[in-house]
């Protein structure tokens, strides 16, 4: 594992927070951000390689309920986070190394927090500063 | 005199010919109202609780029915209790299911059965396993009711096996199905019956009555195709011992219809068995005032000691005696 | 169309222990439509298992390729280099078509990653049911076009039990009653008739009780 988080953002609602975020300074050098149109375009496999390729902790940023462009987006982000978890679970990986959250462009502190806990949660090593 | 009122003086009285001579066969040509009784066998390879088990029926039932693997769960076979039943002195209905046994074993089990004495079955689908305490197992059901009704009565009428080949003694004995006038689709529970009395049968026992109402609109539809002139219709009842008990069955066995009203009595009964043994009482009296109902099958789930009790409050002592009905 | 599901992922892992090389081959067919053994899955499976053996701390080679039919071997033969780099495939279509690579490959390993099921429908999306009981002596014009031997949890001829309330089975799971279902199609249709008759003991030899089964159309053959 190569210690790095890889954070899939639809581009209507995560990336605008990560933006903000980024902007107010204070986000992890071990990051990685991934635009998707939308949070329904990330299939399991996505998830999956993200792990293959090293990364130590995977998270998806997606629309808030009843906020999705495409109307069930969300949802769909959501029940894909949830097969690829049992996955991980059965391939003796932890499935608490992948989480999905909602989010809305203005909620930069928001991301912030999850993002360092996550990275804080799979042991990744890194100061704030 | 002609040589032909010779003849007729010389003729012995015409005797009635049975189709099993069963002592349940004899009792309802006779008219009278049957008791019917139901004994679970054994979980276990104990013979002799046959033995303890048959003083809660013998005197009180003109026959008995040992059950089949009921629900799915492993028991001692109906036919082996069978036997046993009858080396106590009662007469007992073999219940044999099509979930577990293909043709052959059917046959060759109705063969041994008559073999040991037994002269009255009664032929069901059976429960599916998926209930029971081996659901991992794989079912059979390459016959259902009506077939093996229909297969039954011609190895007894025409002396056939189901493959065609001739029975030289045929087993003679007096056929049985059930029917559930409470399962749905209702409107088609009075015809399945005459499709039963088609397939040969000669009894039928219903499933257990609480719902007087019901059971009345399905005996008018039985009552309307004629068919309680074709069939001994014999009514269920379930004595029940506790709110608890009635409840789990109005909600959990499938095809029950159990009026609140009588849940509600046995919650407010300060000795709930004993509430349990007056409605199952009382149900027994107005099953008897249905026309076309010919006896009652008492079913006394997990409470077999209970059904003496019943049986006499019920007014059924004592049970006649079988002559030799010509 | 046929209908299977993934096998867990543990169990495949289990049946691939000790290869360093593995194919994993989907079929385009039934299992893509019923999204147990197409592309996407395939993909998942390969991924899962180079993570899966990463944990245990093995480097492992996991291809993917994908036939439009498994069933046939001109389709599986389109495969054929992929097959014999690897020491082990592991087949996602229907139980049909581990078996027809393992007649072409007949020195390799061929291993089934899904539990292949039925032949059923889509109900709606993400649900599947099982529709034809695969007899050969199909009966369905006796009963409105819903098959007893696939629908009824007893195969009954002669149906309904006496465990069916409210139009469900007995054996709960919010399975239909077949038998309730037949009724109703024939209702509809006007054909009520057909349940007076009694439909007589069934002749099983057409169906898998007769032995294996083979279909040969001397009309047809070469």
């Amino acid at each position: 594992m190569n210690g790095r988080l890889v954070v899939f953002c639809c581009e209507r609602s995560g990336i605008p927070a990560w933006r903000q975020a980024e902007a107010g300074g204070g986000l992890p050098e071990a990051m990685q951000v991934v635009s998707v149109p939308c949070a329904g375009r990330i299939g399991v496999v996505n998830l999956l390689k993200a792990f293959e390729e090293g990364a130590a902790g995977v998270m998806v940023f997606a629309c808030m309920q009843d906020s999705c462009q495409s109307l069930r987006g969300n949802v769909h982000a959501e029940k894909r986070t949830e097969s690829a978890r049992q996955v991980l679970a059965a391939v003796g990986m932890a499935p608490e190394r992948l989480e999905c959250h909602t989010i809305s462009p203005p909620m930069a502190q928001e991301f912030r927090e999850r993002v360092w806990a996550m990275m804080g949660k799979v042991g990744v090593e890194e100061s704030k500063g | 005199m002609s040589e032909r009122s010779e003849d007729k003086a010389a003729e012995p009285a015409q005797e009635k010919v049975w189709k099993s001579g069963s002592r349940l066969e004899r009792l309802l040509a006779k008219g009278e109202f049957v008791v019917c009784g139901e004994m679970a066998p054994p979980q276990s390879a104990d013979g002799s609780v046959i033995e303890r088990k048959a003083e809660n029926f013998k005197g009180f039932v003109d026959a008995v029915n040992l059950t089949d693997n009921a629900t799915g769960i492993v028991r001692m076979s109906s036919i082996a209790c069978s036997a046993l039943a009858i080396e106590q002195g009662l007469e007992p209905i073999v219940q044999m299911t099509c979930r577990d046994r293909n043709r052959l074993a059917l046959q060759g089990d109705i063969l041994g059965a008559f073999a040991l004495g037994a002269r009255n079955v009664l032929c069901l689908t059976g429960d599916h396993q998926s209930m029971g305490n081996h659901p991992q197992a794989k079912n059979v059901f390459e016959l259902d009711s009506i077939q093996l009704v229909d297969m039954v009565r011609r190895m007894r009428d025409e002396k056939v096996f189901q493959g065609g080949d001739e029975l030289k003694v045929e087993p003679r004995i007096f056929i049985g199905a059930a029917e559930n006038p409470f399962a749905d689709p209702l409107e088609f529970r009075a015809p399945r019956l005459g499709k039963k009395v088609a397939a040969g049968a000669d009894f039928i026992q219903t499933q257990a009555v609480y719902d007087l109402e019901r059971f009345g609109k399905w005996m008018d539809m039985v009552r309307e195709r004629g068919l309680h002139e074709k069939v001994a219709i014999i009514a269920g009842v379930l004595p029940c011992r506790s709110a608890r008990g009635l409840e789990y069955q109005k909600t959990s066995v499938p095809g029950m219809s159990v009026p609140d009203e009588l849940i509600g009595r046995m919650k407010a009964a300060e000795k709930p068995e004993d509430e349990g043994v007056k409605i199952c009482v009382e149900i027994i009296s107005q099953l008897r005032e249905i026309e076309g109902v010919r006896g009652v099958h008492i079913m006394p789930v997990m409470w077999e000691r209970i059904l003496p009790a019943v049986v006499e409050q019920a007014g059924l002592l004592p049970r006649p005696e079988v002559g030799d009905e010509g | 169309m046929i209908v299977g599901k993934a096998k867990p992922v543990e169990e495949v892992v289990d049946m691939v222990q000790g290869y360093q090389r593995i194919l994993v081959v989907g079929c385009n067919s039934c299992v893509a439509v019923c999204m147990a053994g197409g592309e996407k899955e395939v993909q998942v499976l390969a991924s899962a298992l180079r993570l899966a053996f990463r944990a245990k701390g093995r480097e492992v080679q996991v291809e993917e390729a994908m036939t439009e039919r498994q069933c046939e071997v001109e389709f599986v033969d389109t495969v054929r280099d992929k097959v014999e780099k690897a020491e082990v495939v592991v087949s996602m279509a229907c139980g049909v078509g581990p078996q027809t690579m393992a007649r072409r490959f007949p020195d390799k390993a061929i291993y089934p990653g899904i539990n292949t099921s039925f032949m059923g429908q889509p109900e709606e999306l993400g649900v599947w049911s099982e529709q034809c009981g695969g007899c050969g002596d199909c009966v369905l014009d006796q009963t409105g076009a819903v098959c007893p031997i696939a629908r009824c949890s007893k195969r009954m001829l002669n149906g309904p039990c006496g465990g069916a309330q409210n139009g469900k089975c007995e054996v709960g799971n919010d399975t239909d009653c077949g038998w309730q279902l037949i009724y109703d199609r024939l209702k509809a249709i006007g054909q009520l008739y057909r349940l007076e008759e009694n439909i007589p003991a069934r002749d099983w030899r057409t169906d898998r009780d007769g032995g294996t089964r083979r279909i040969v159309r001397e009309d047809v053959r070469a």
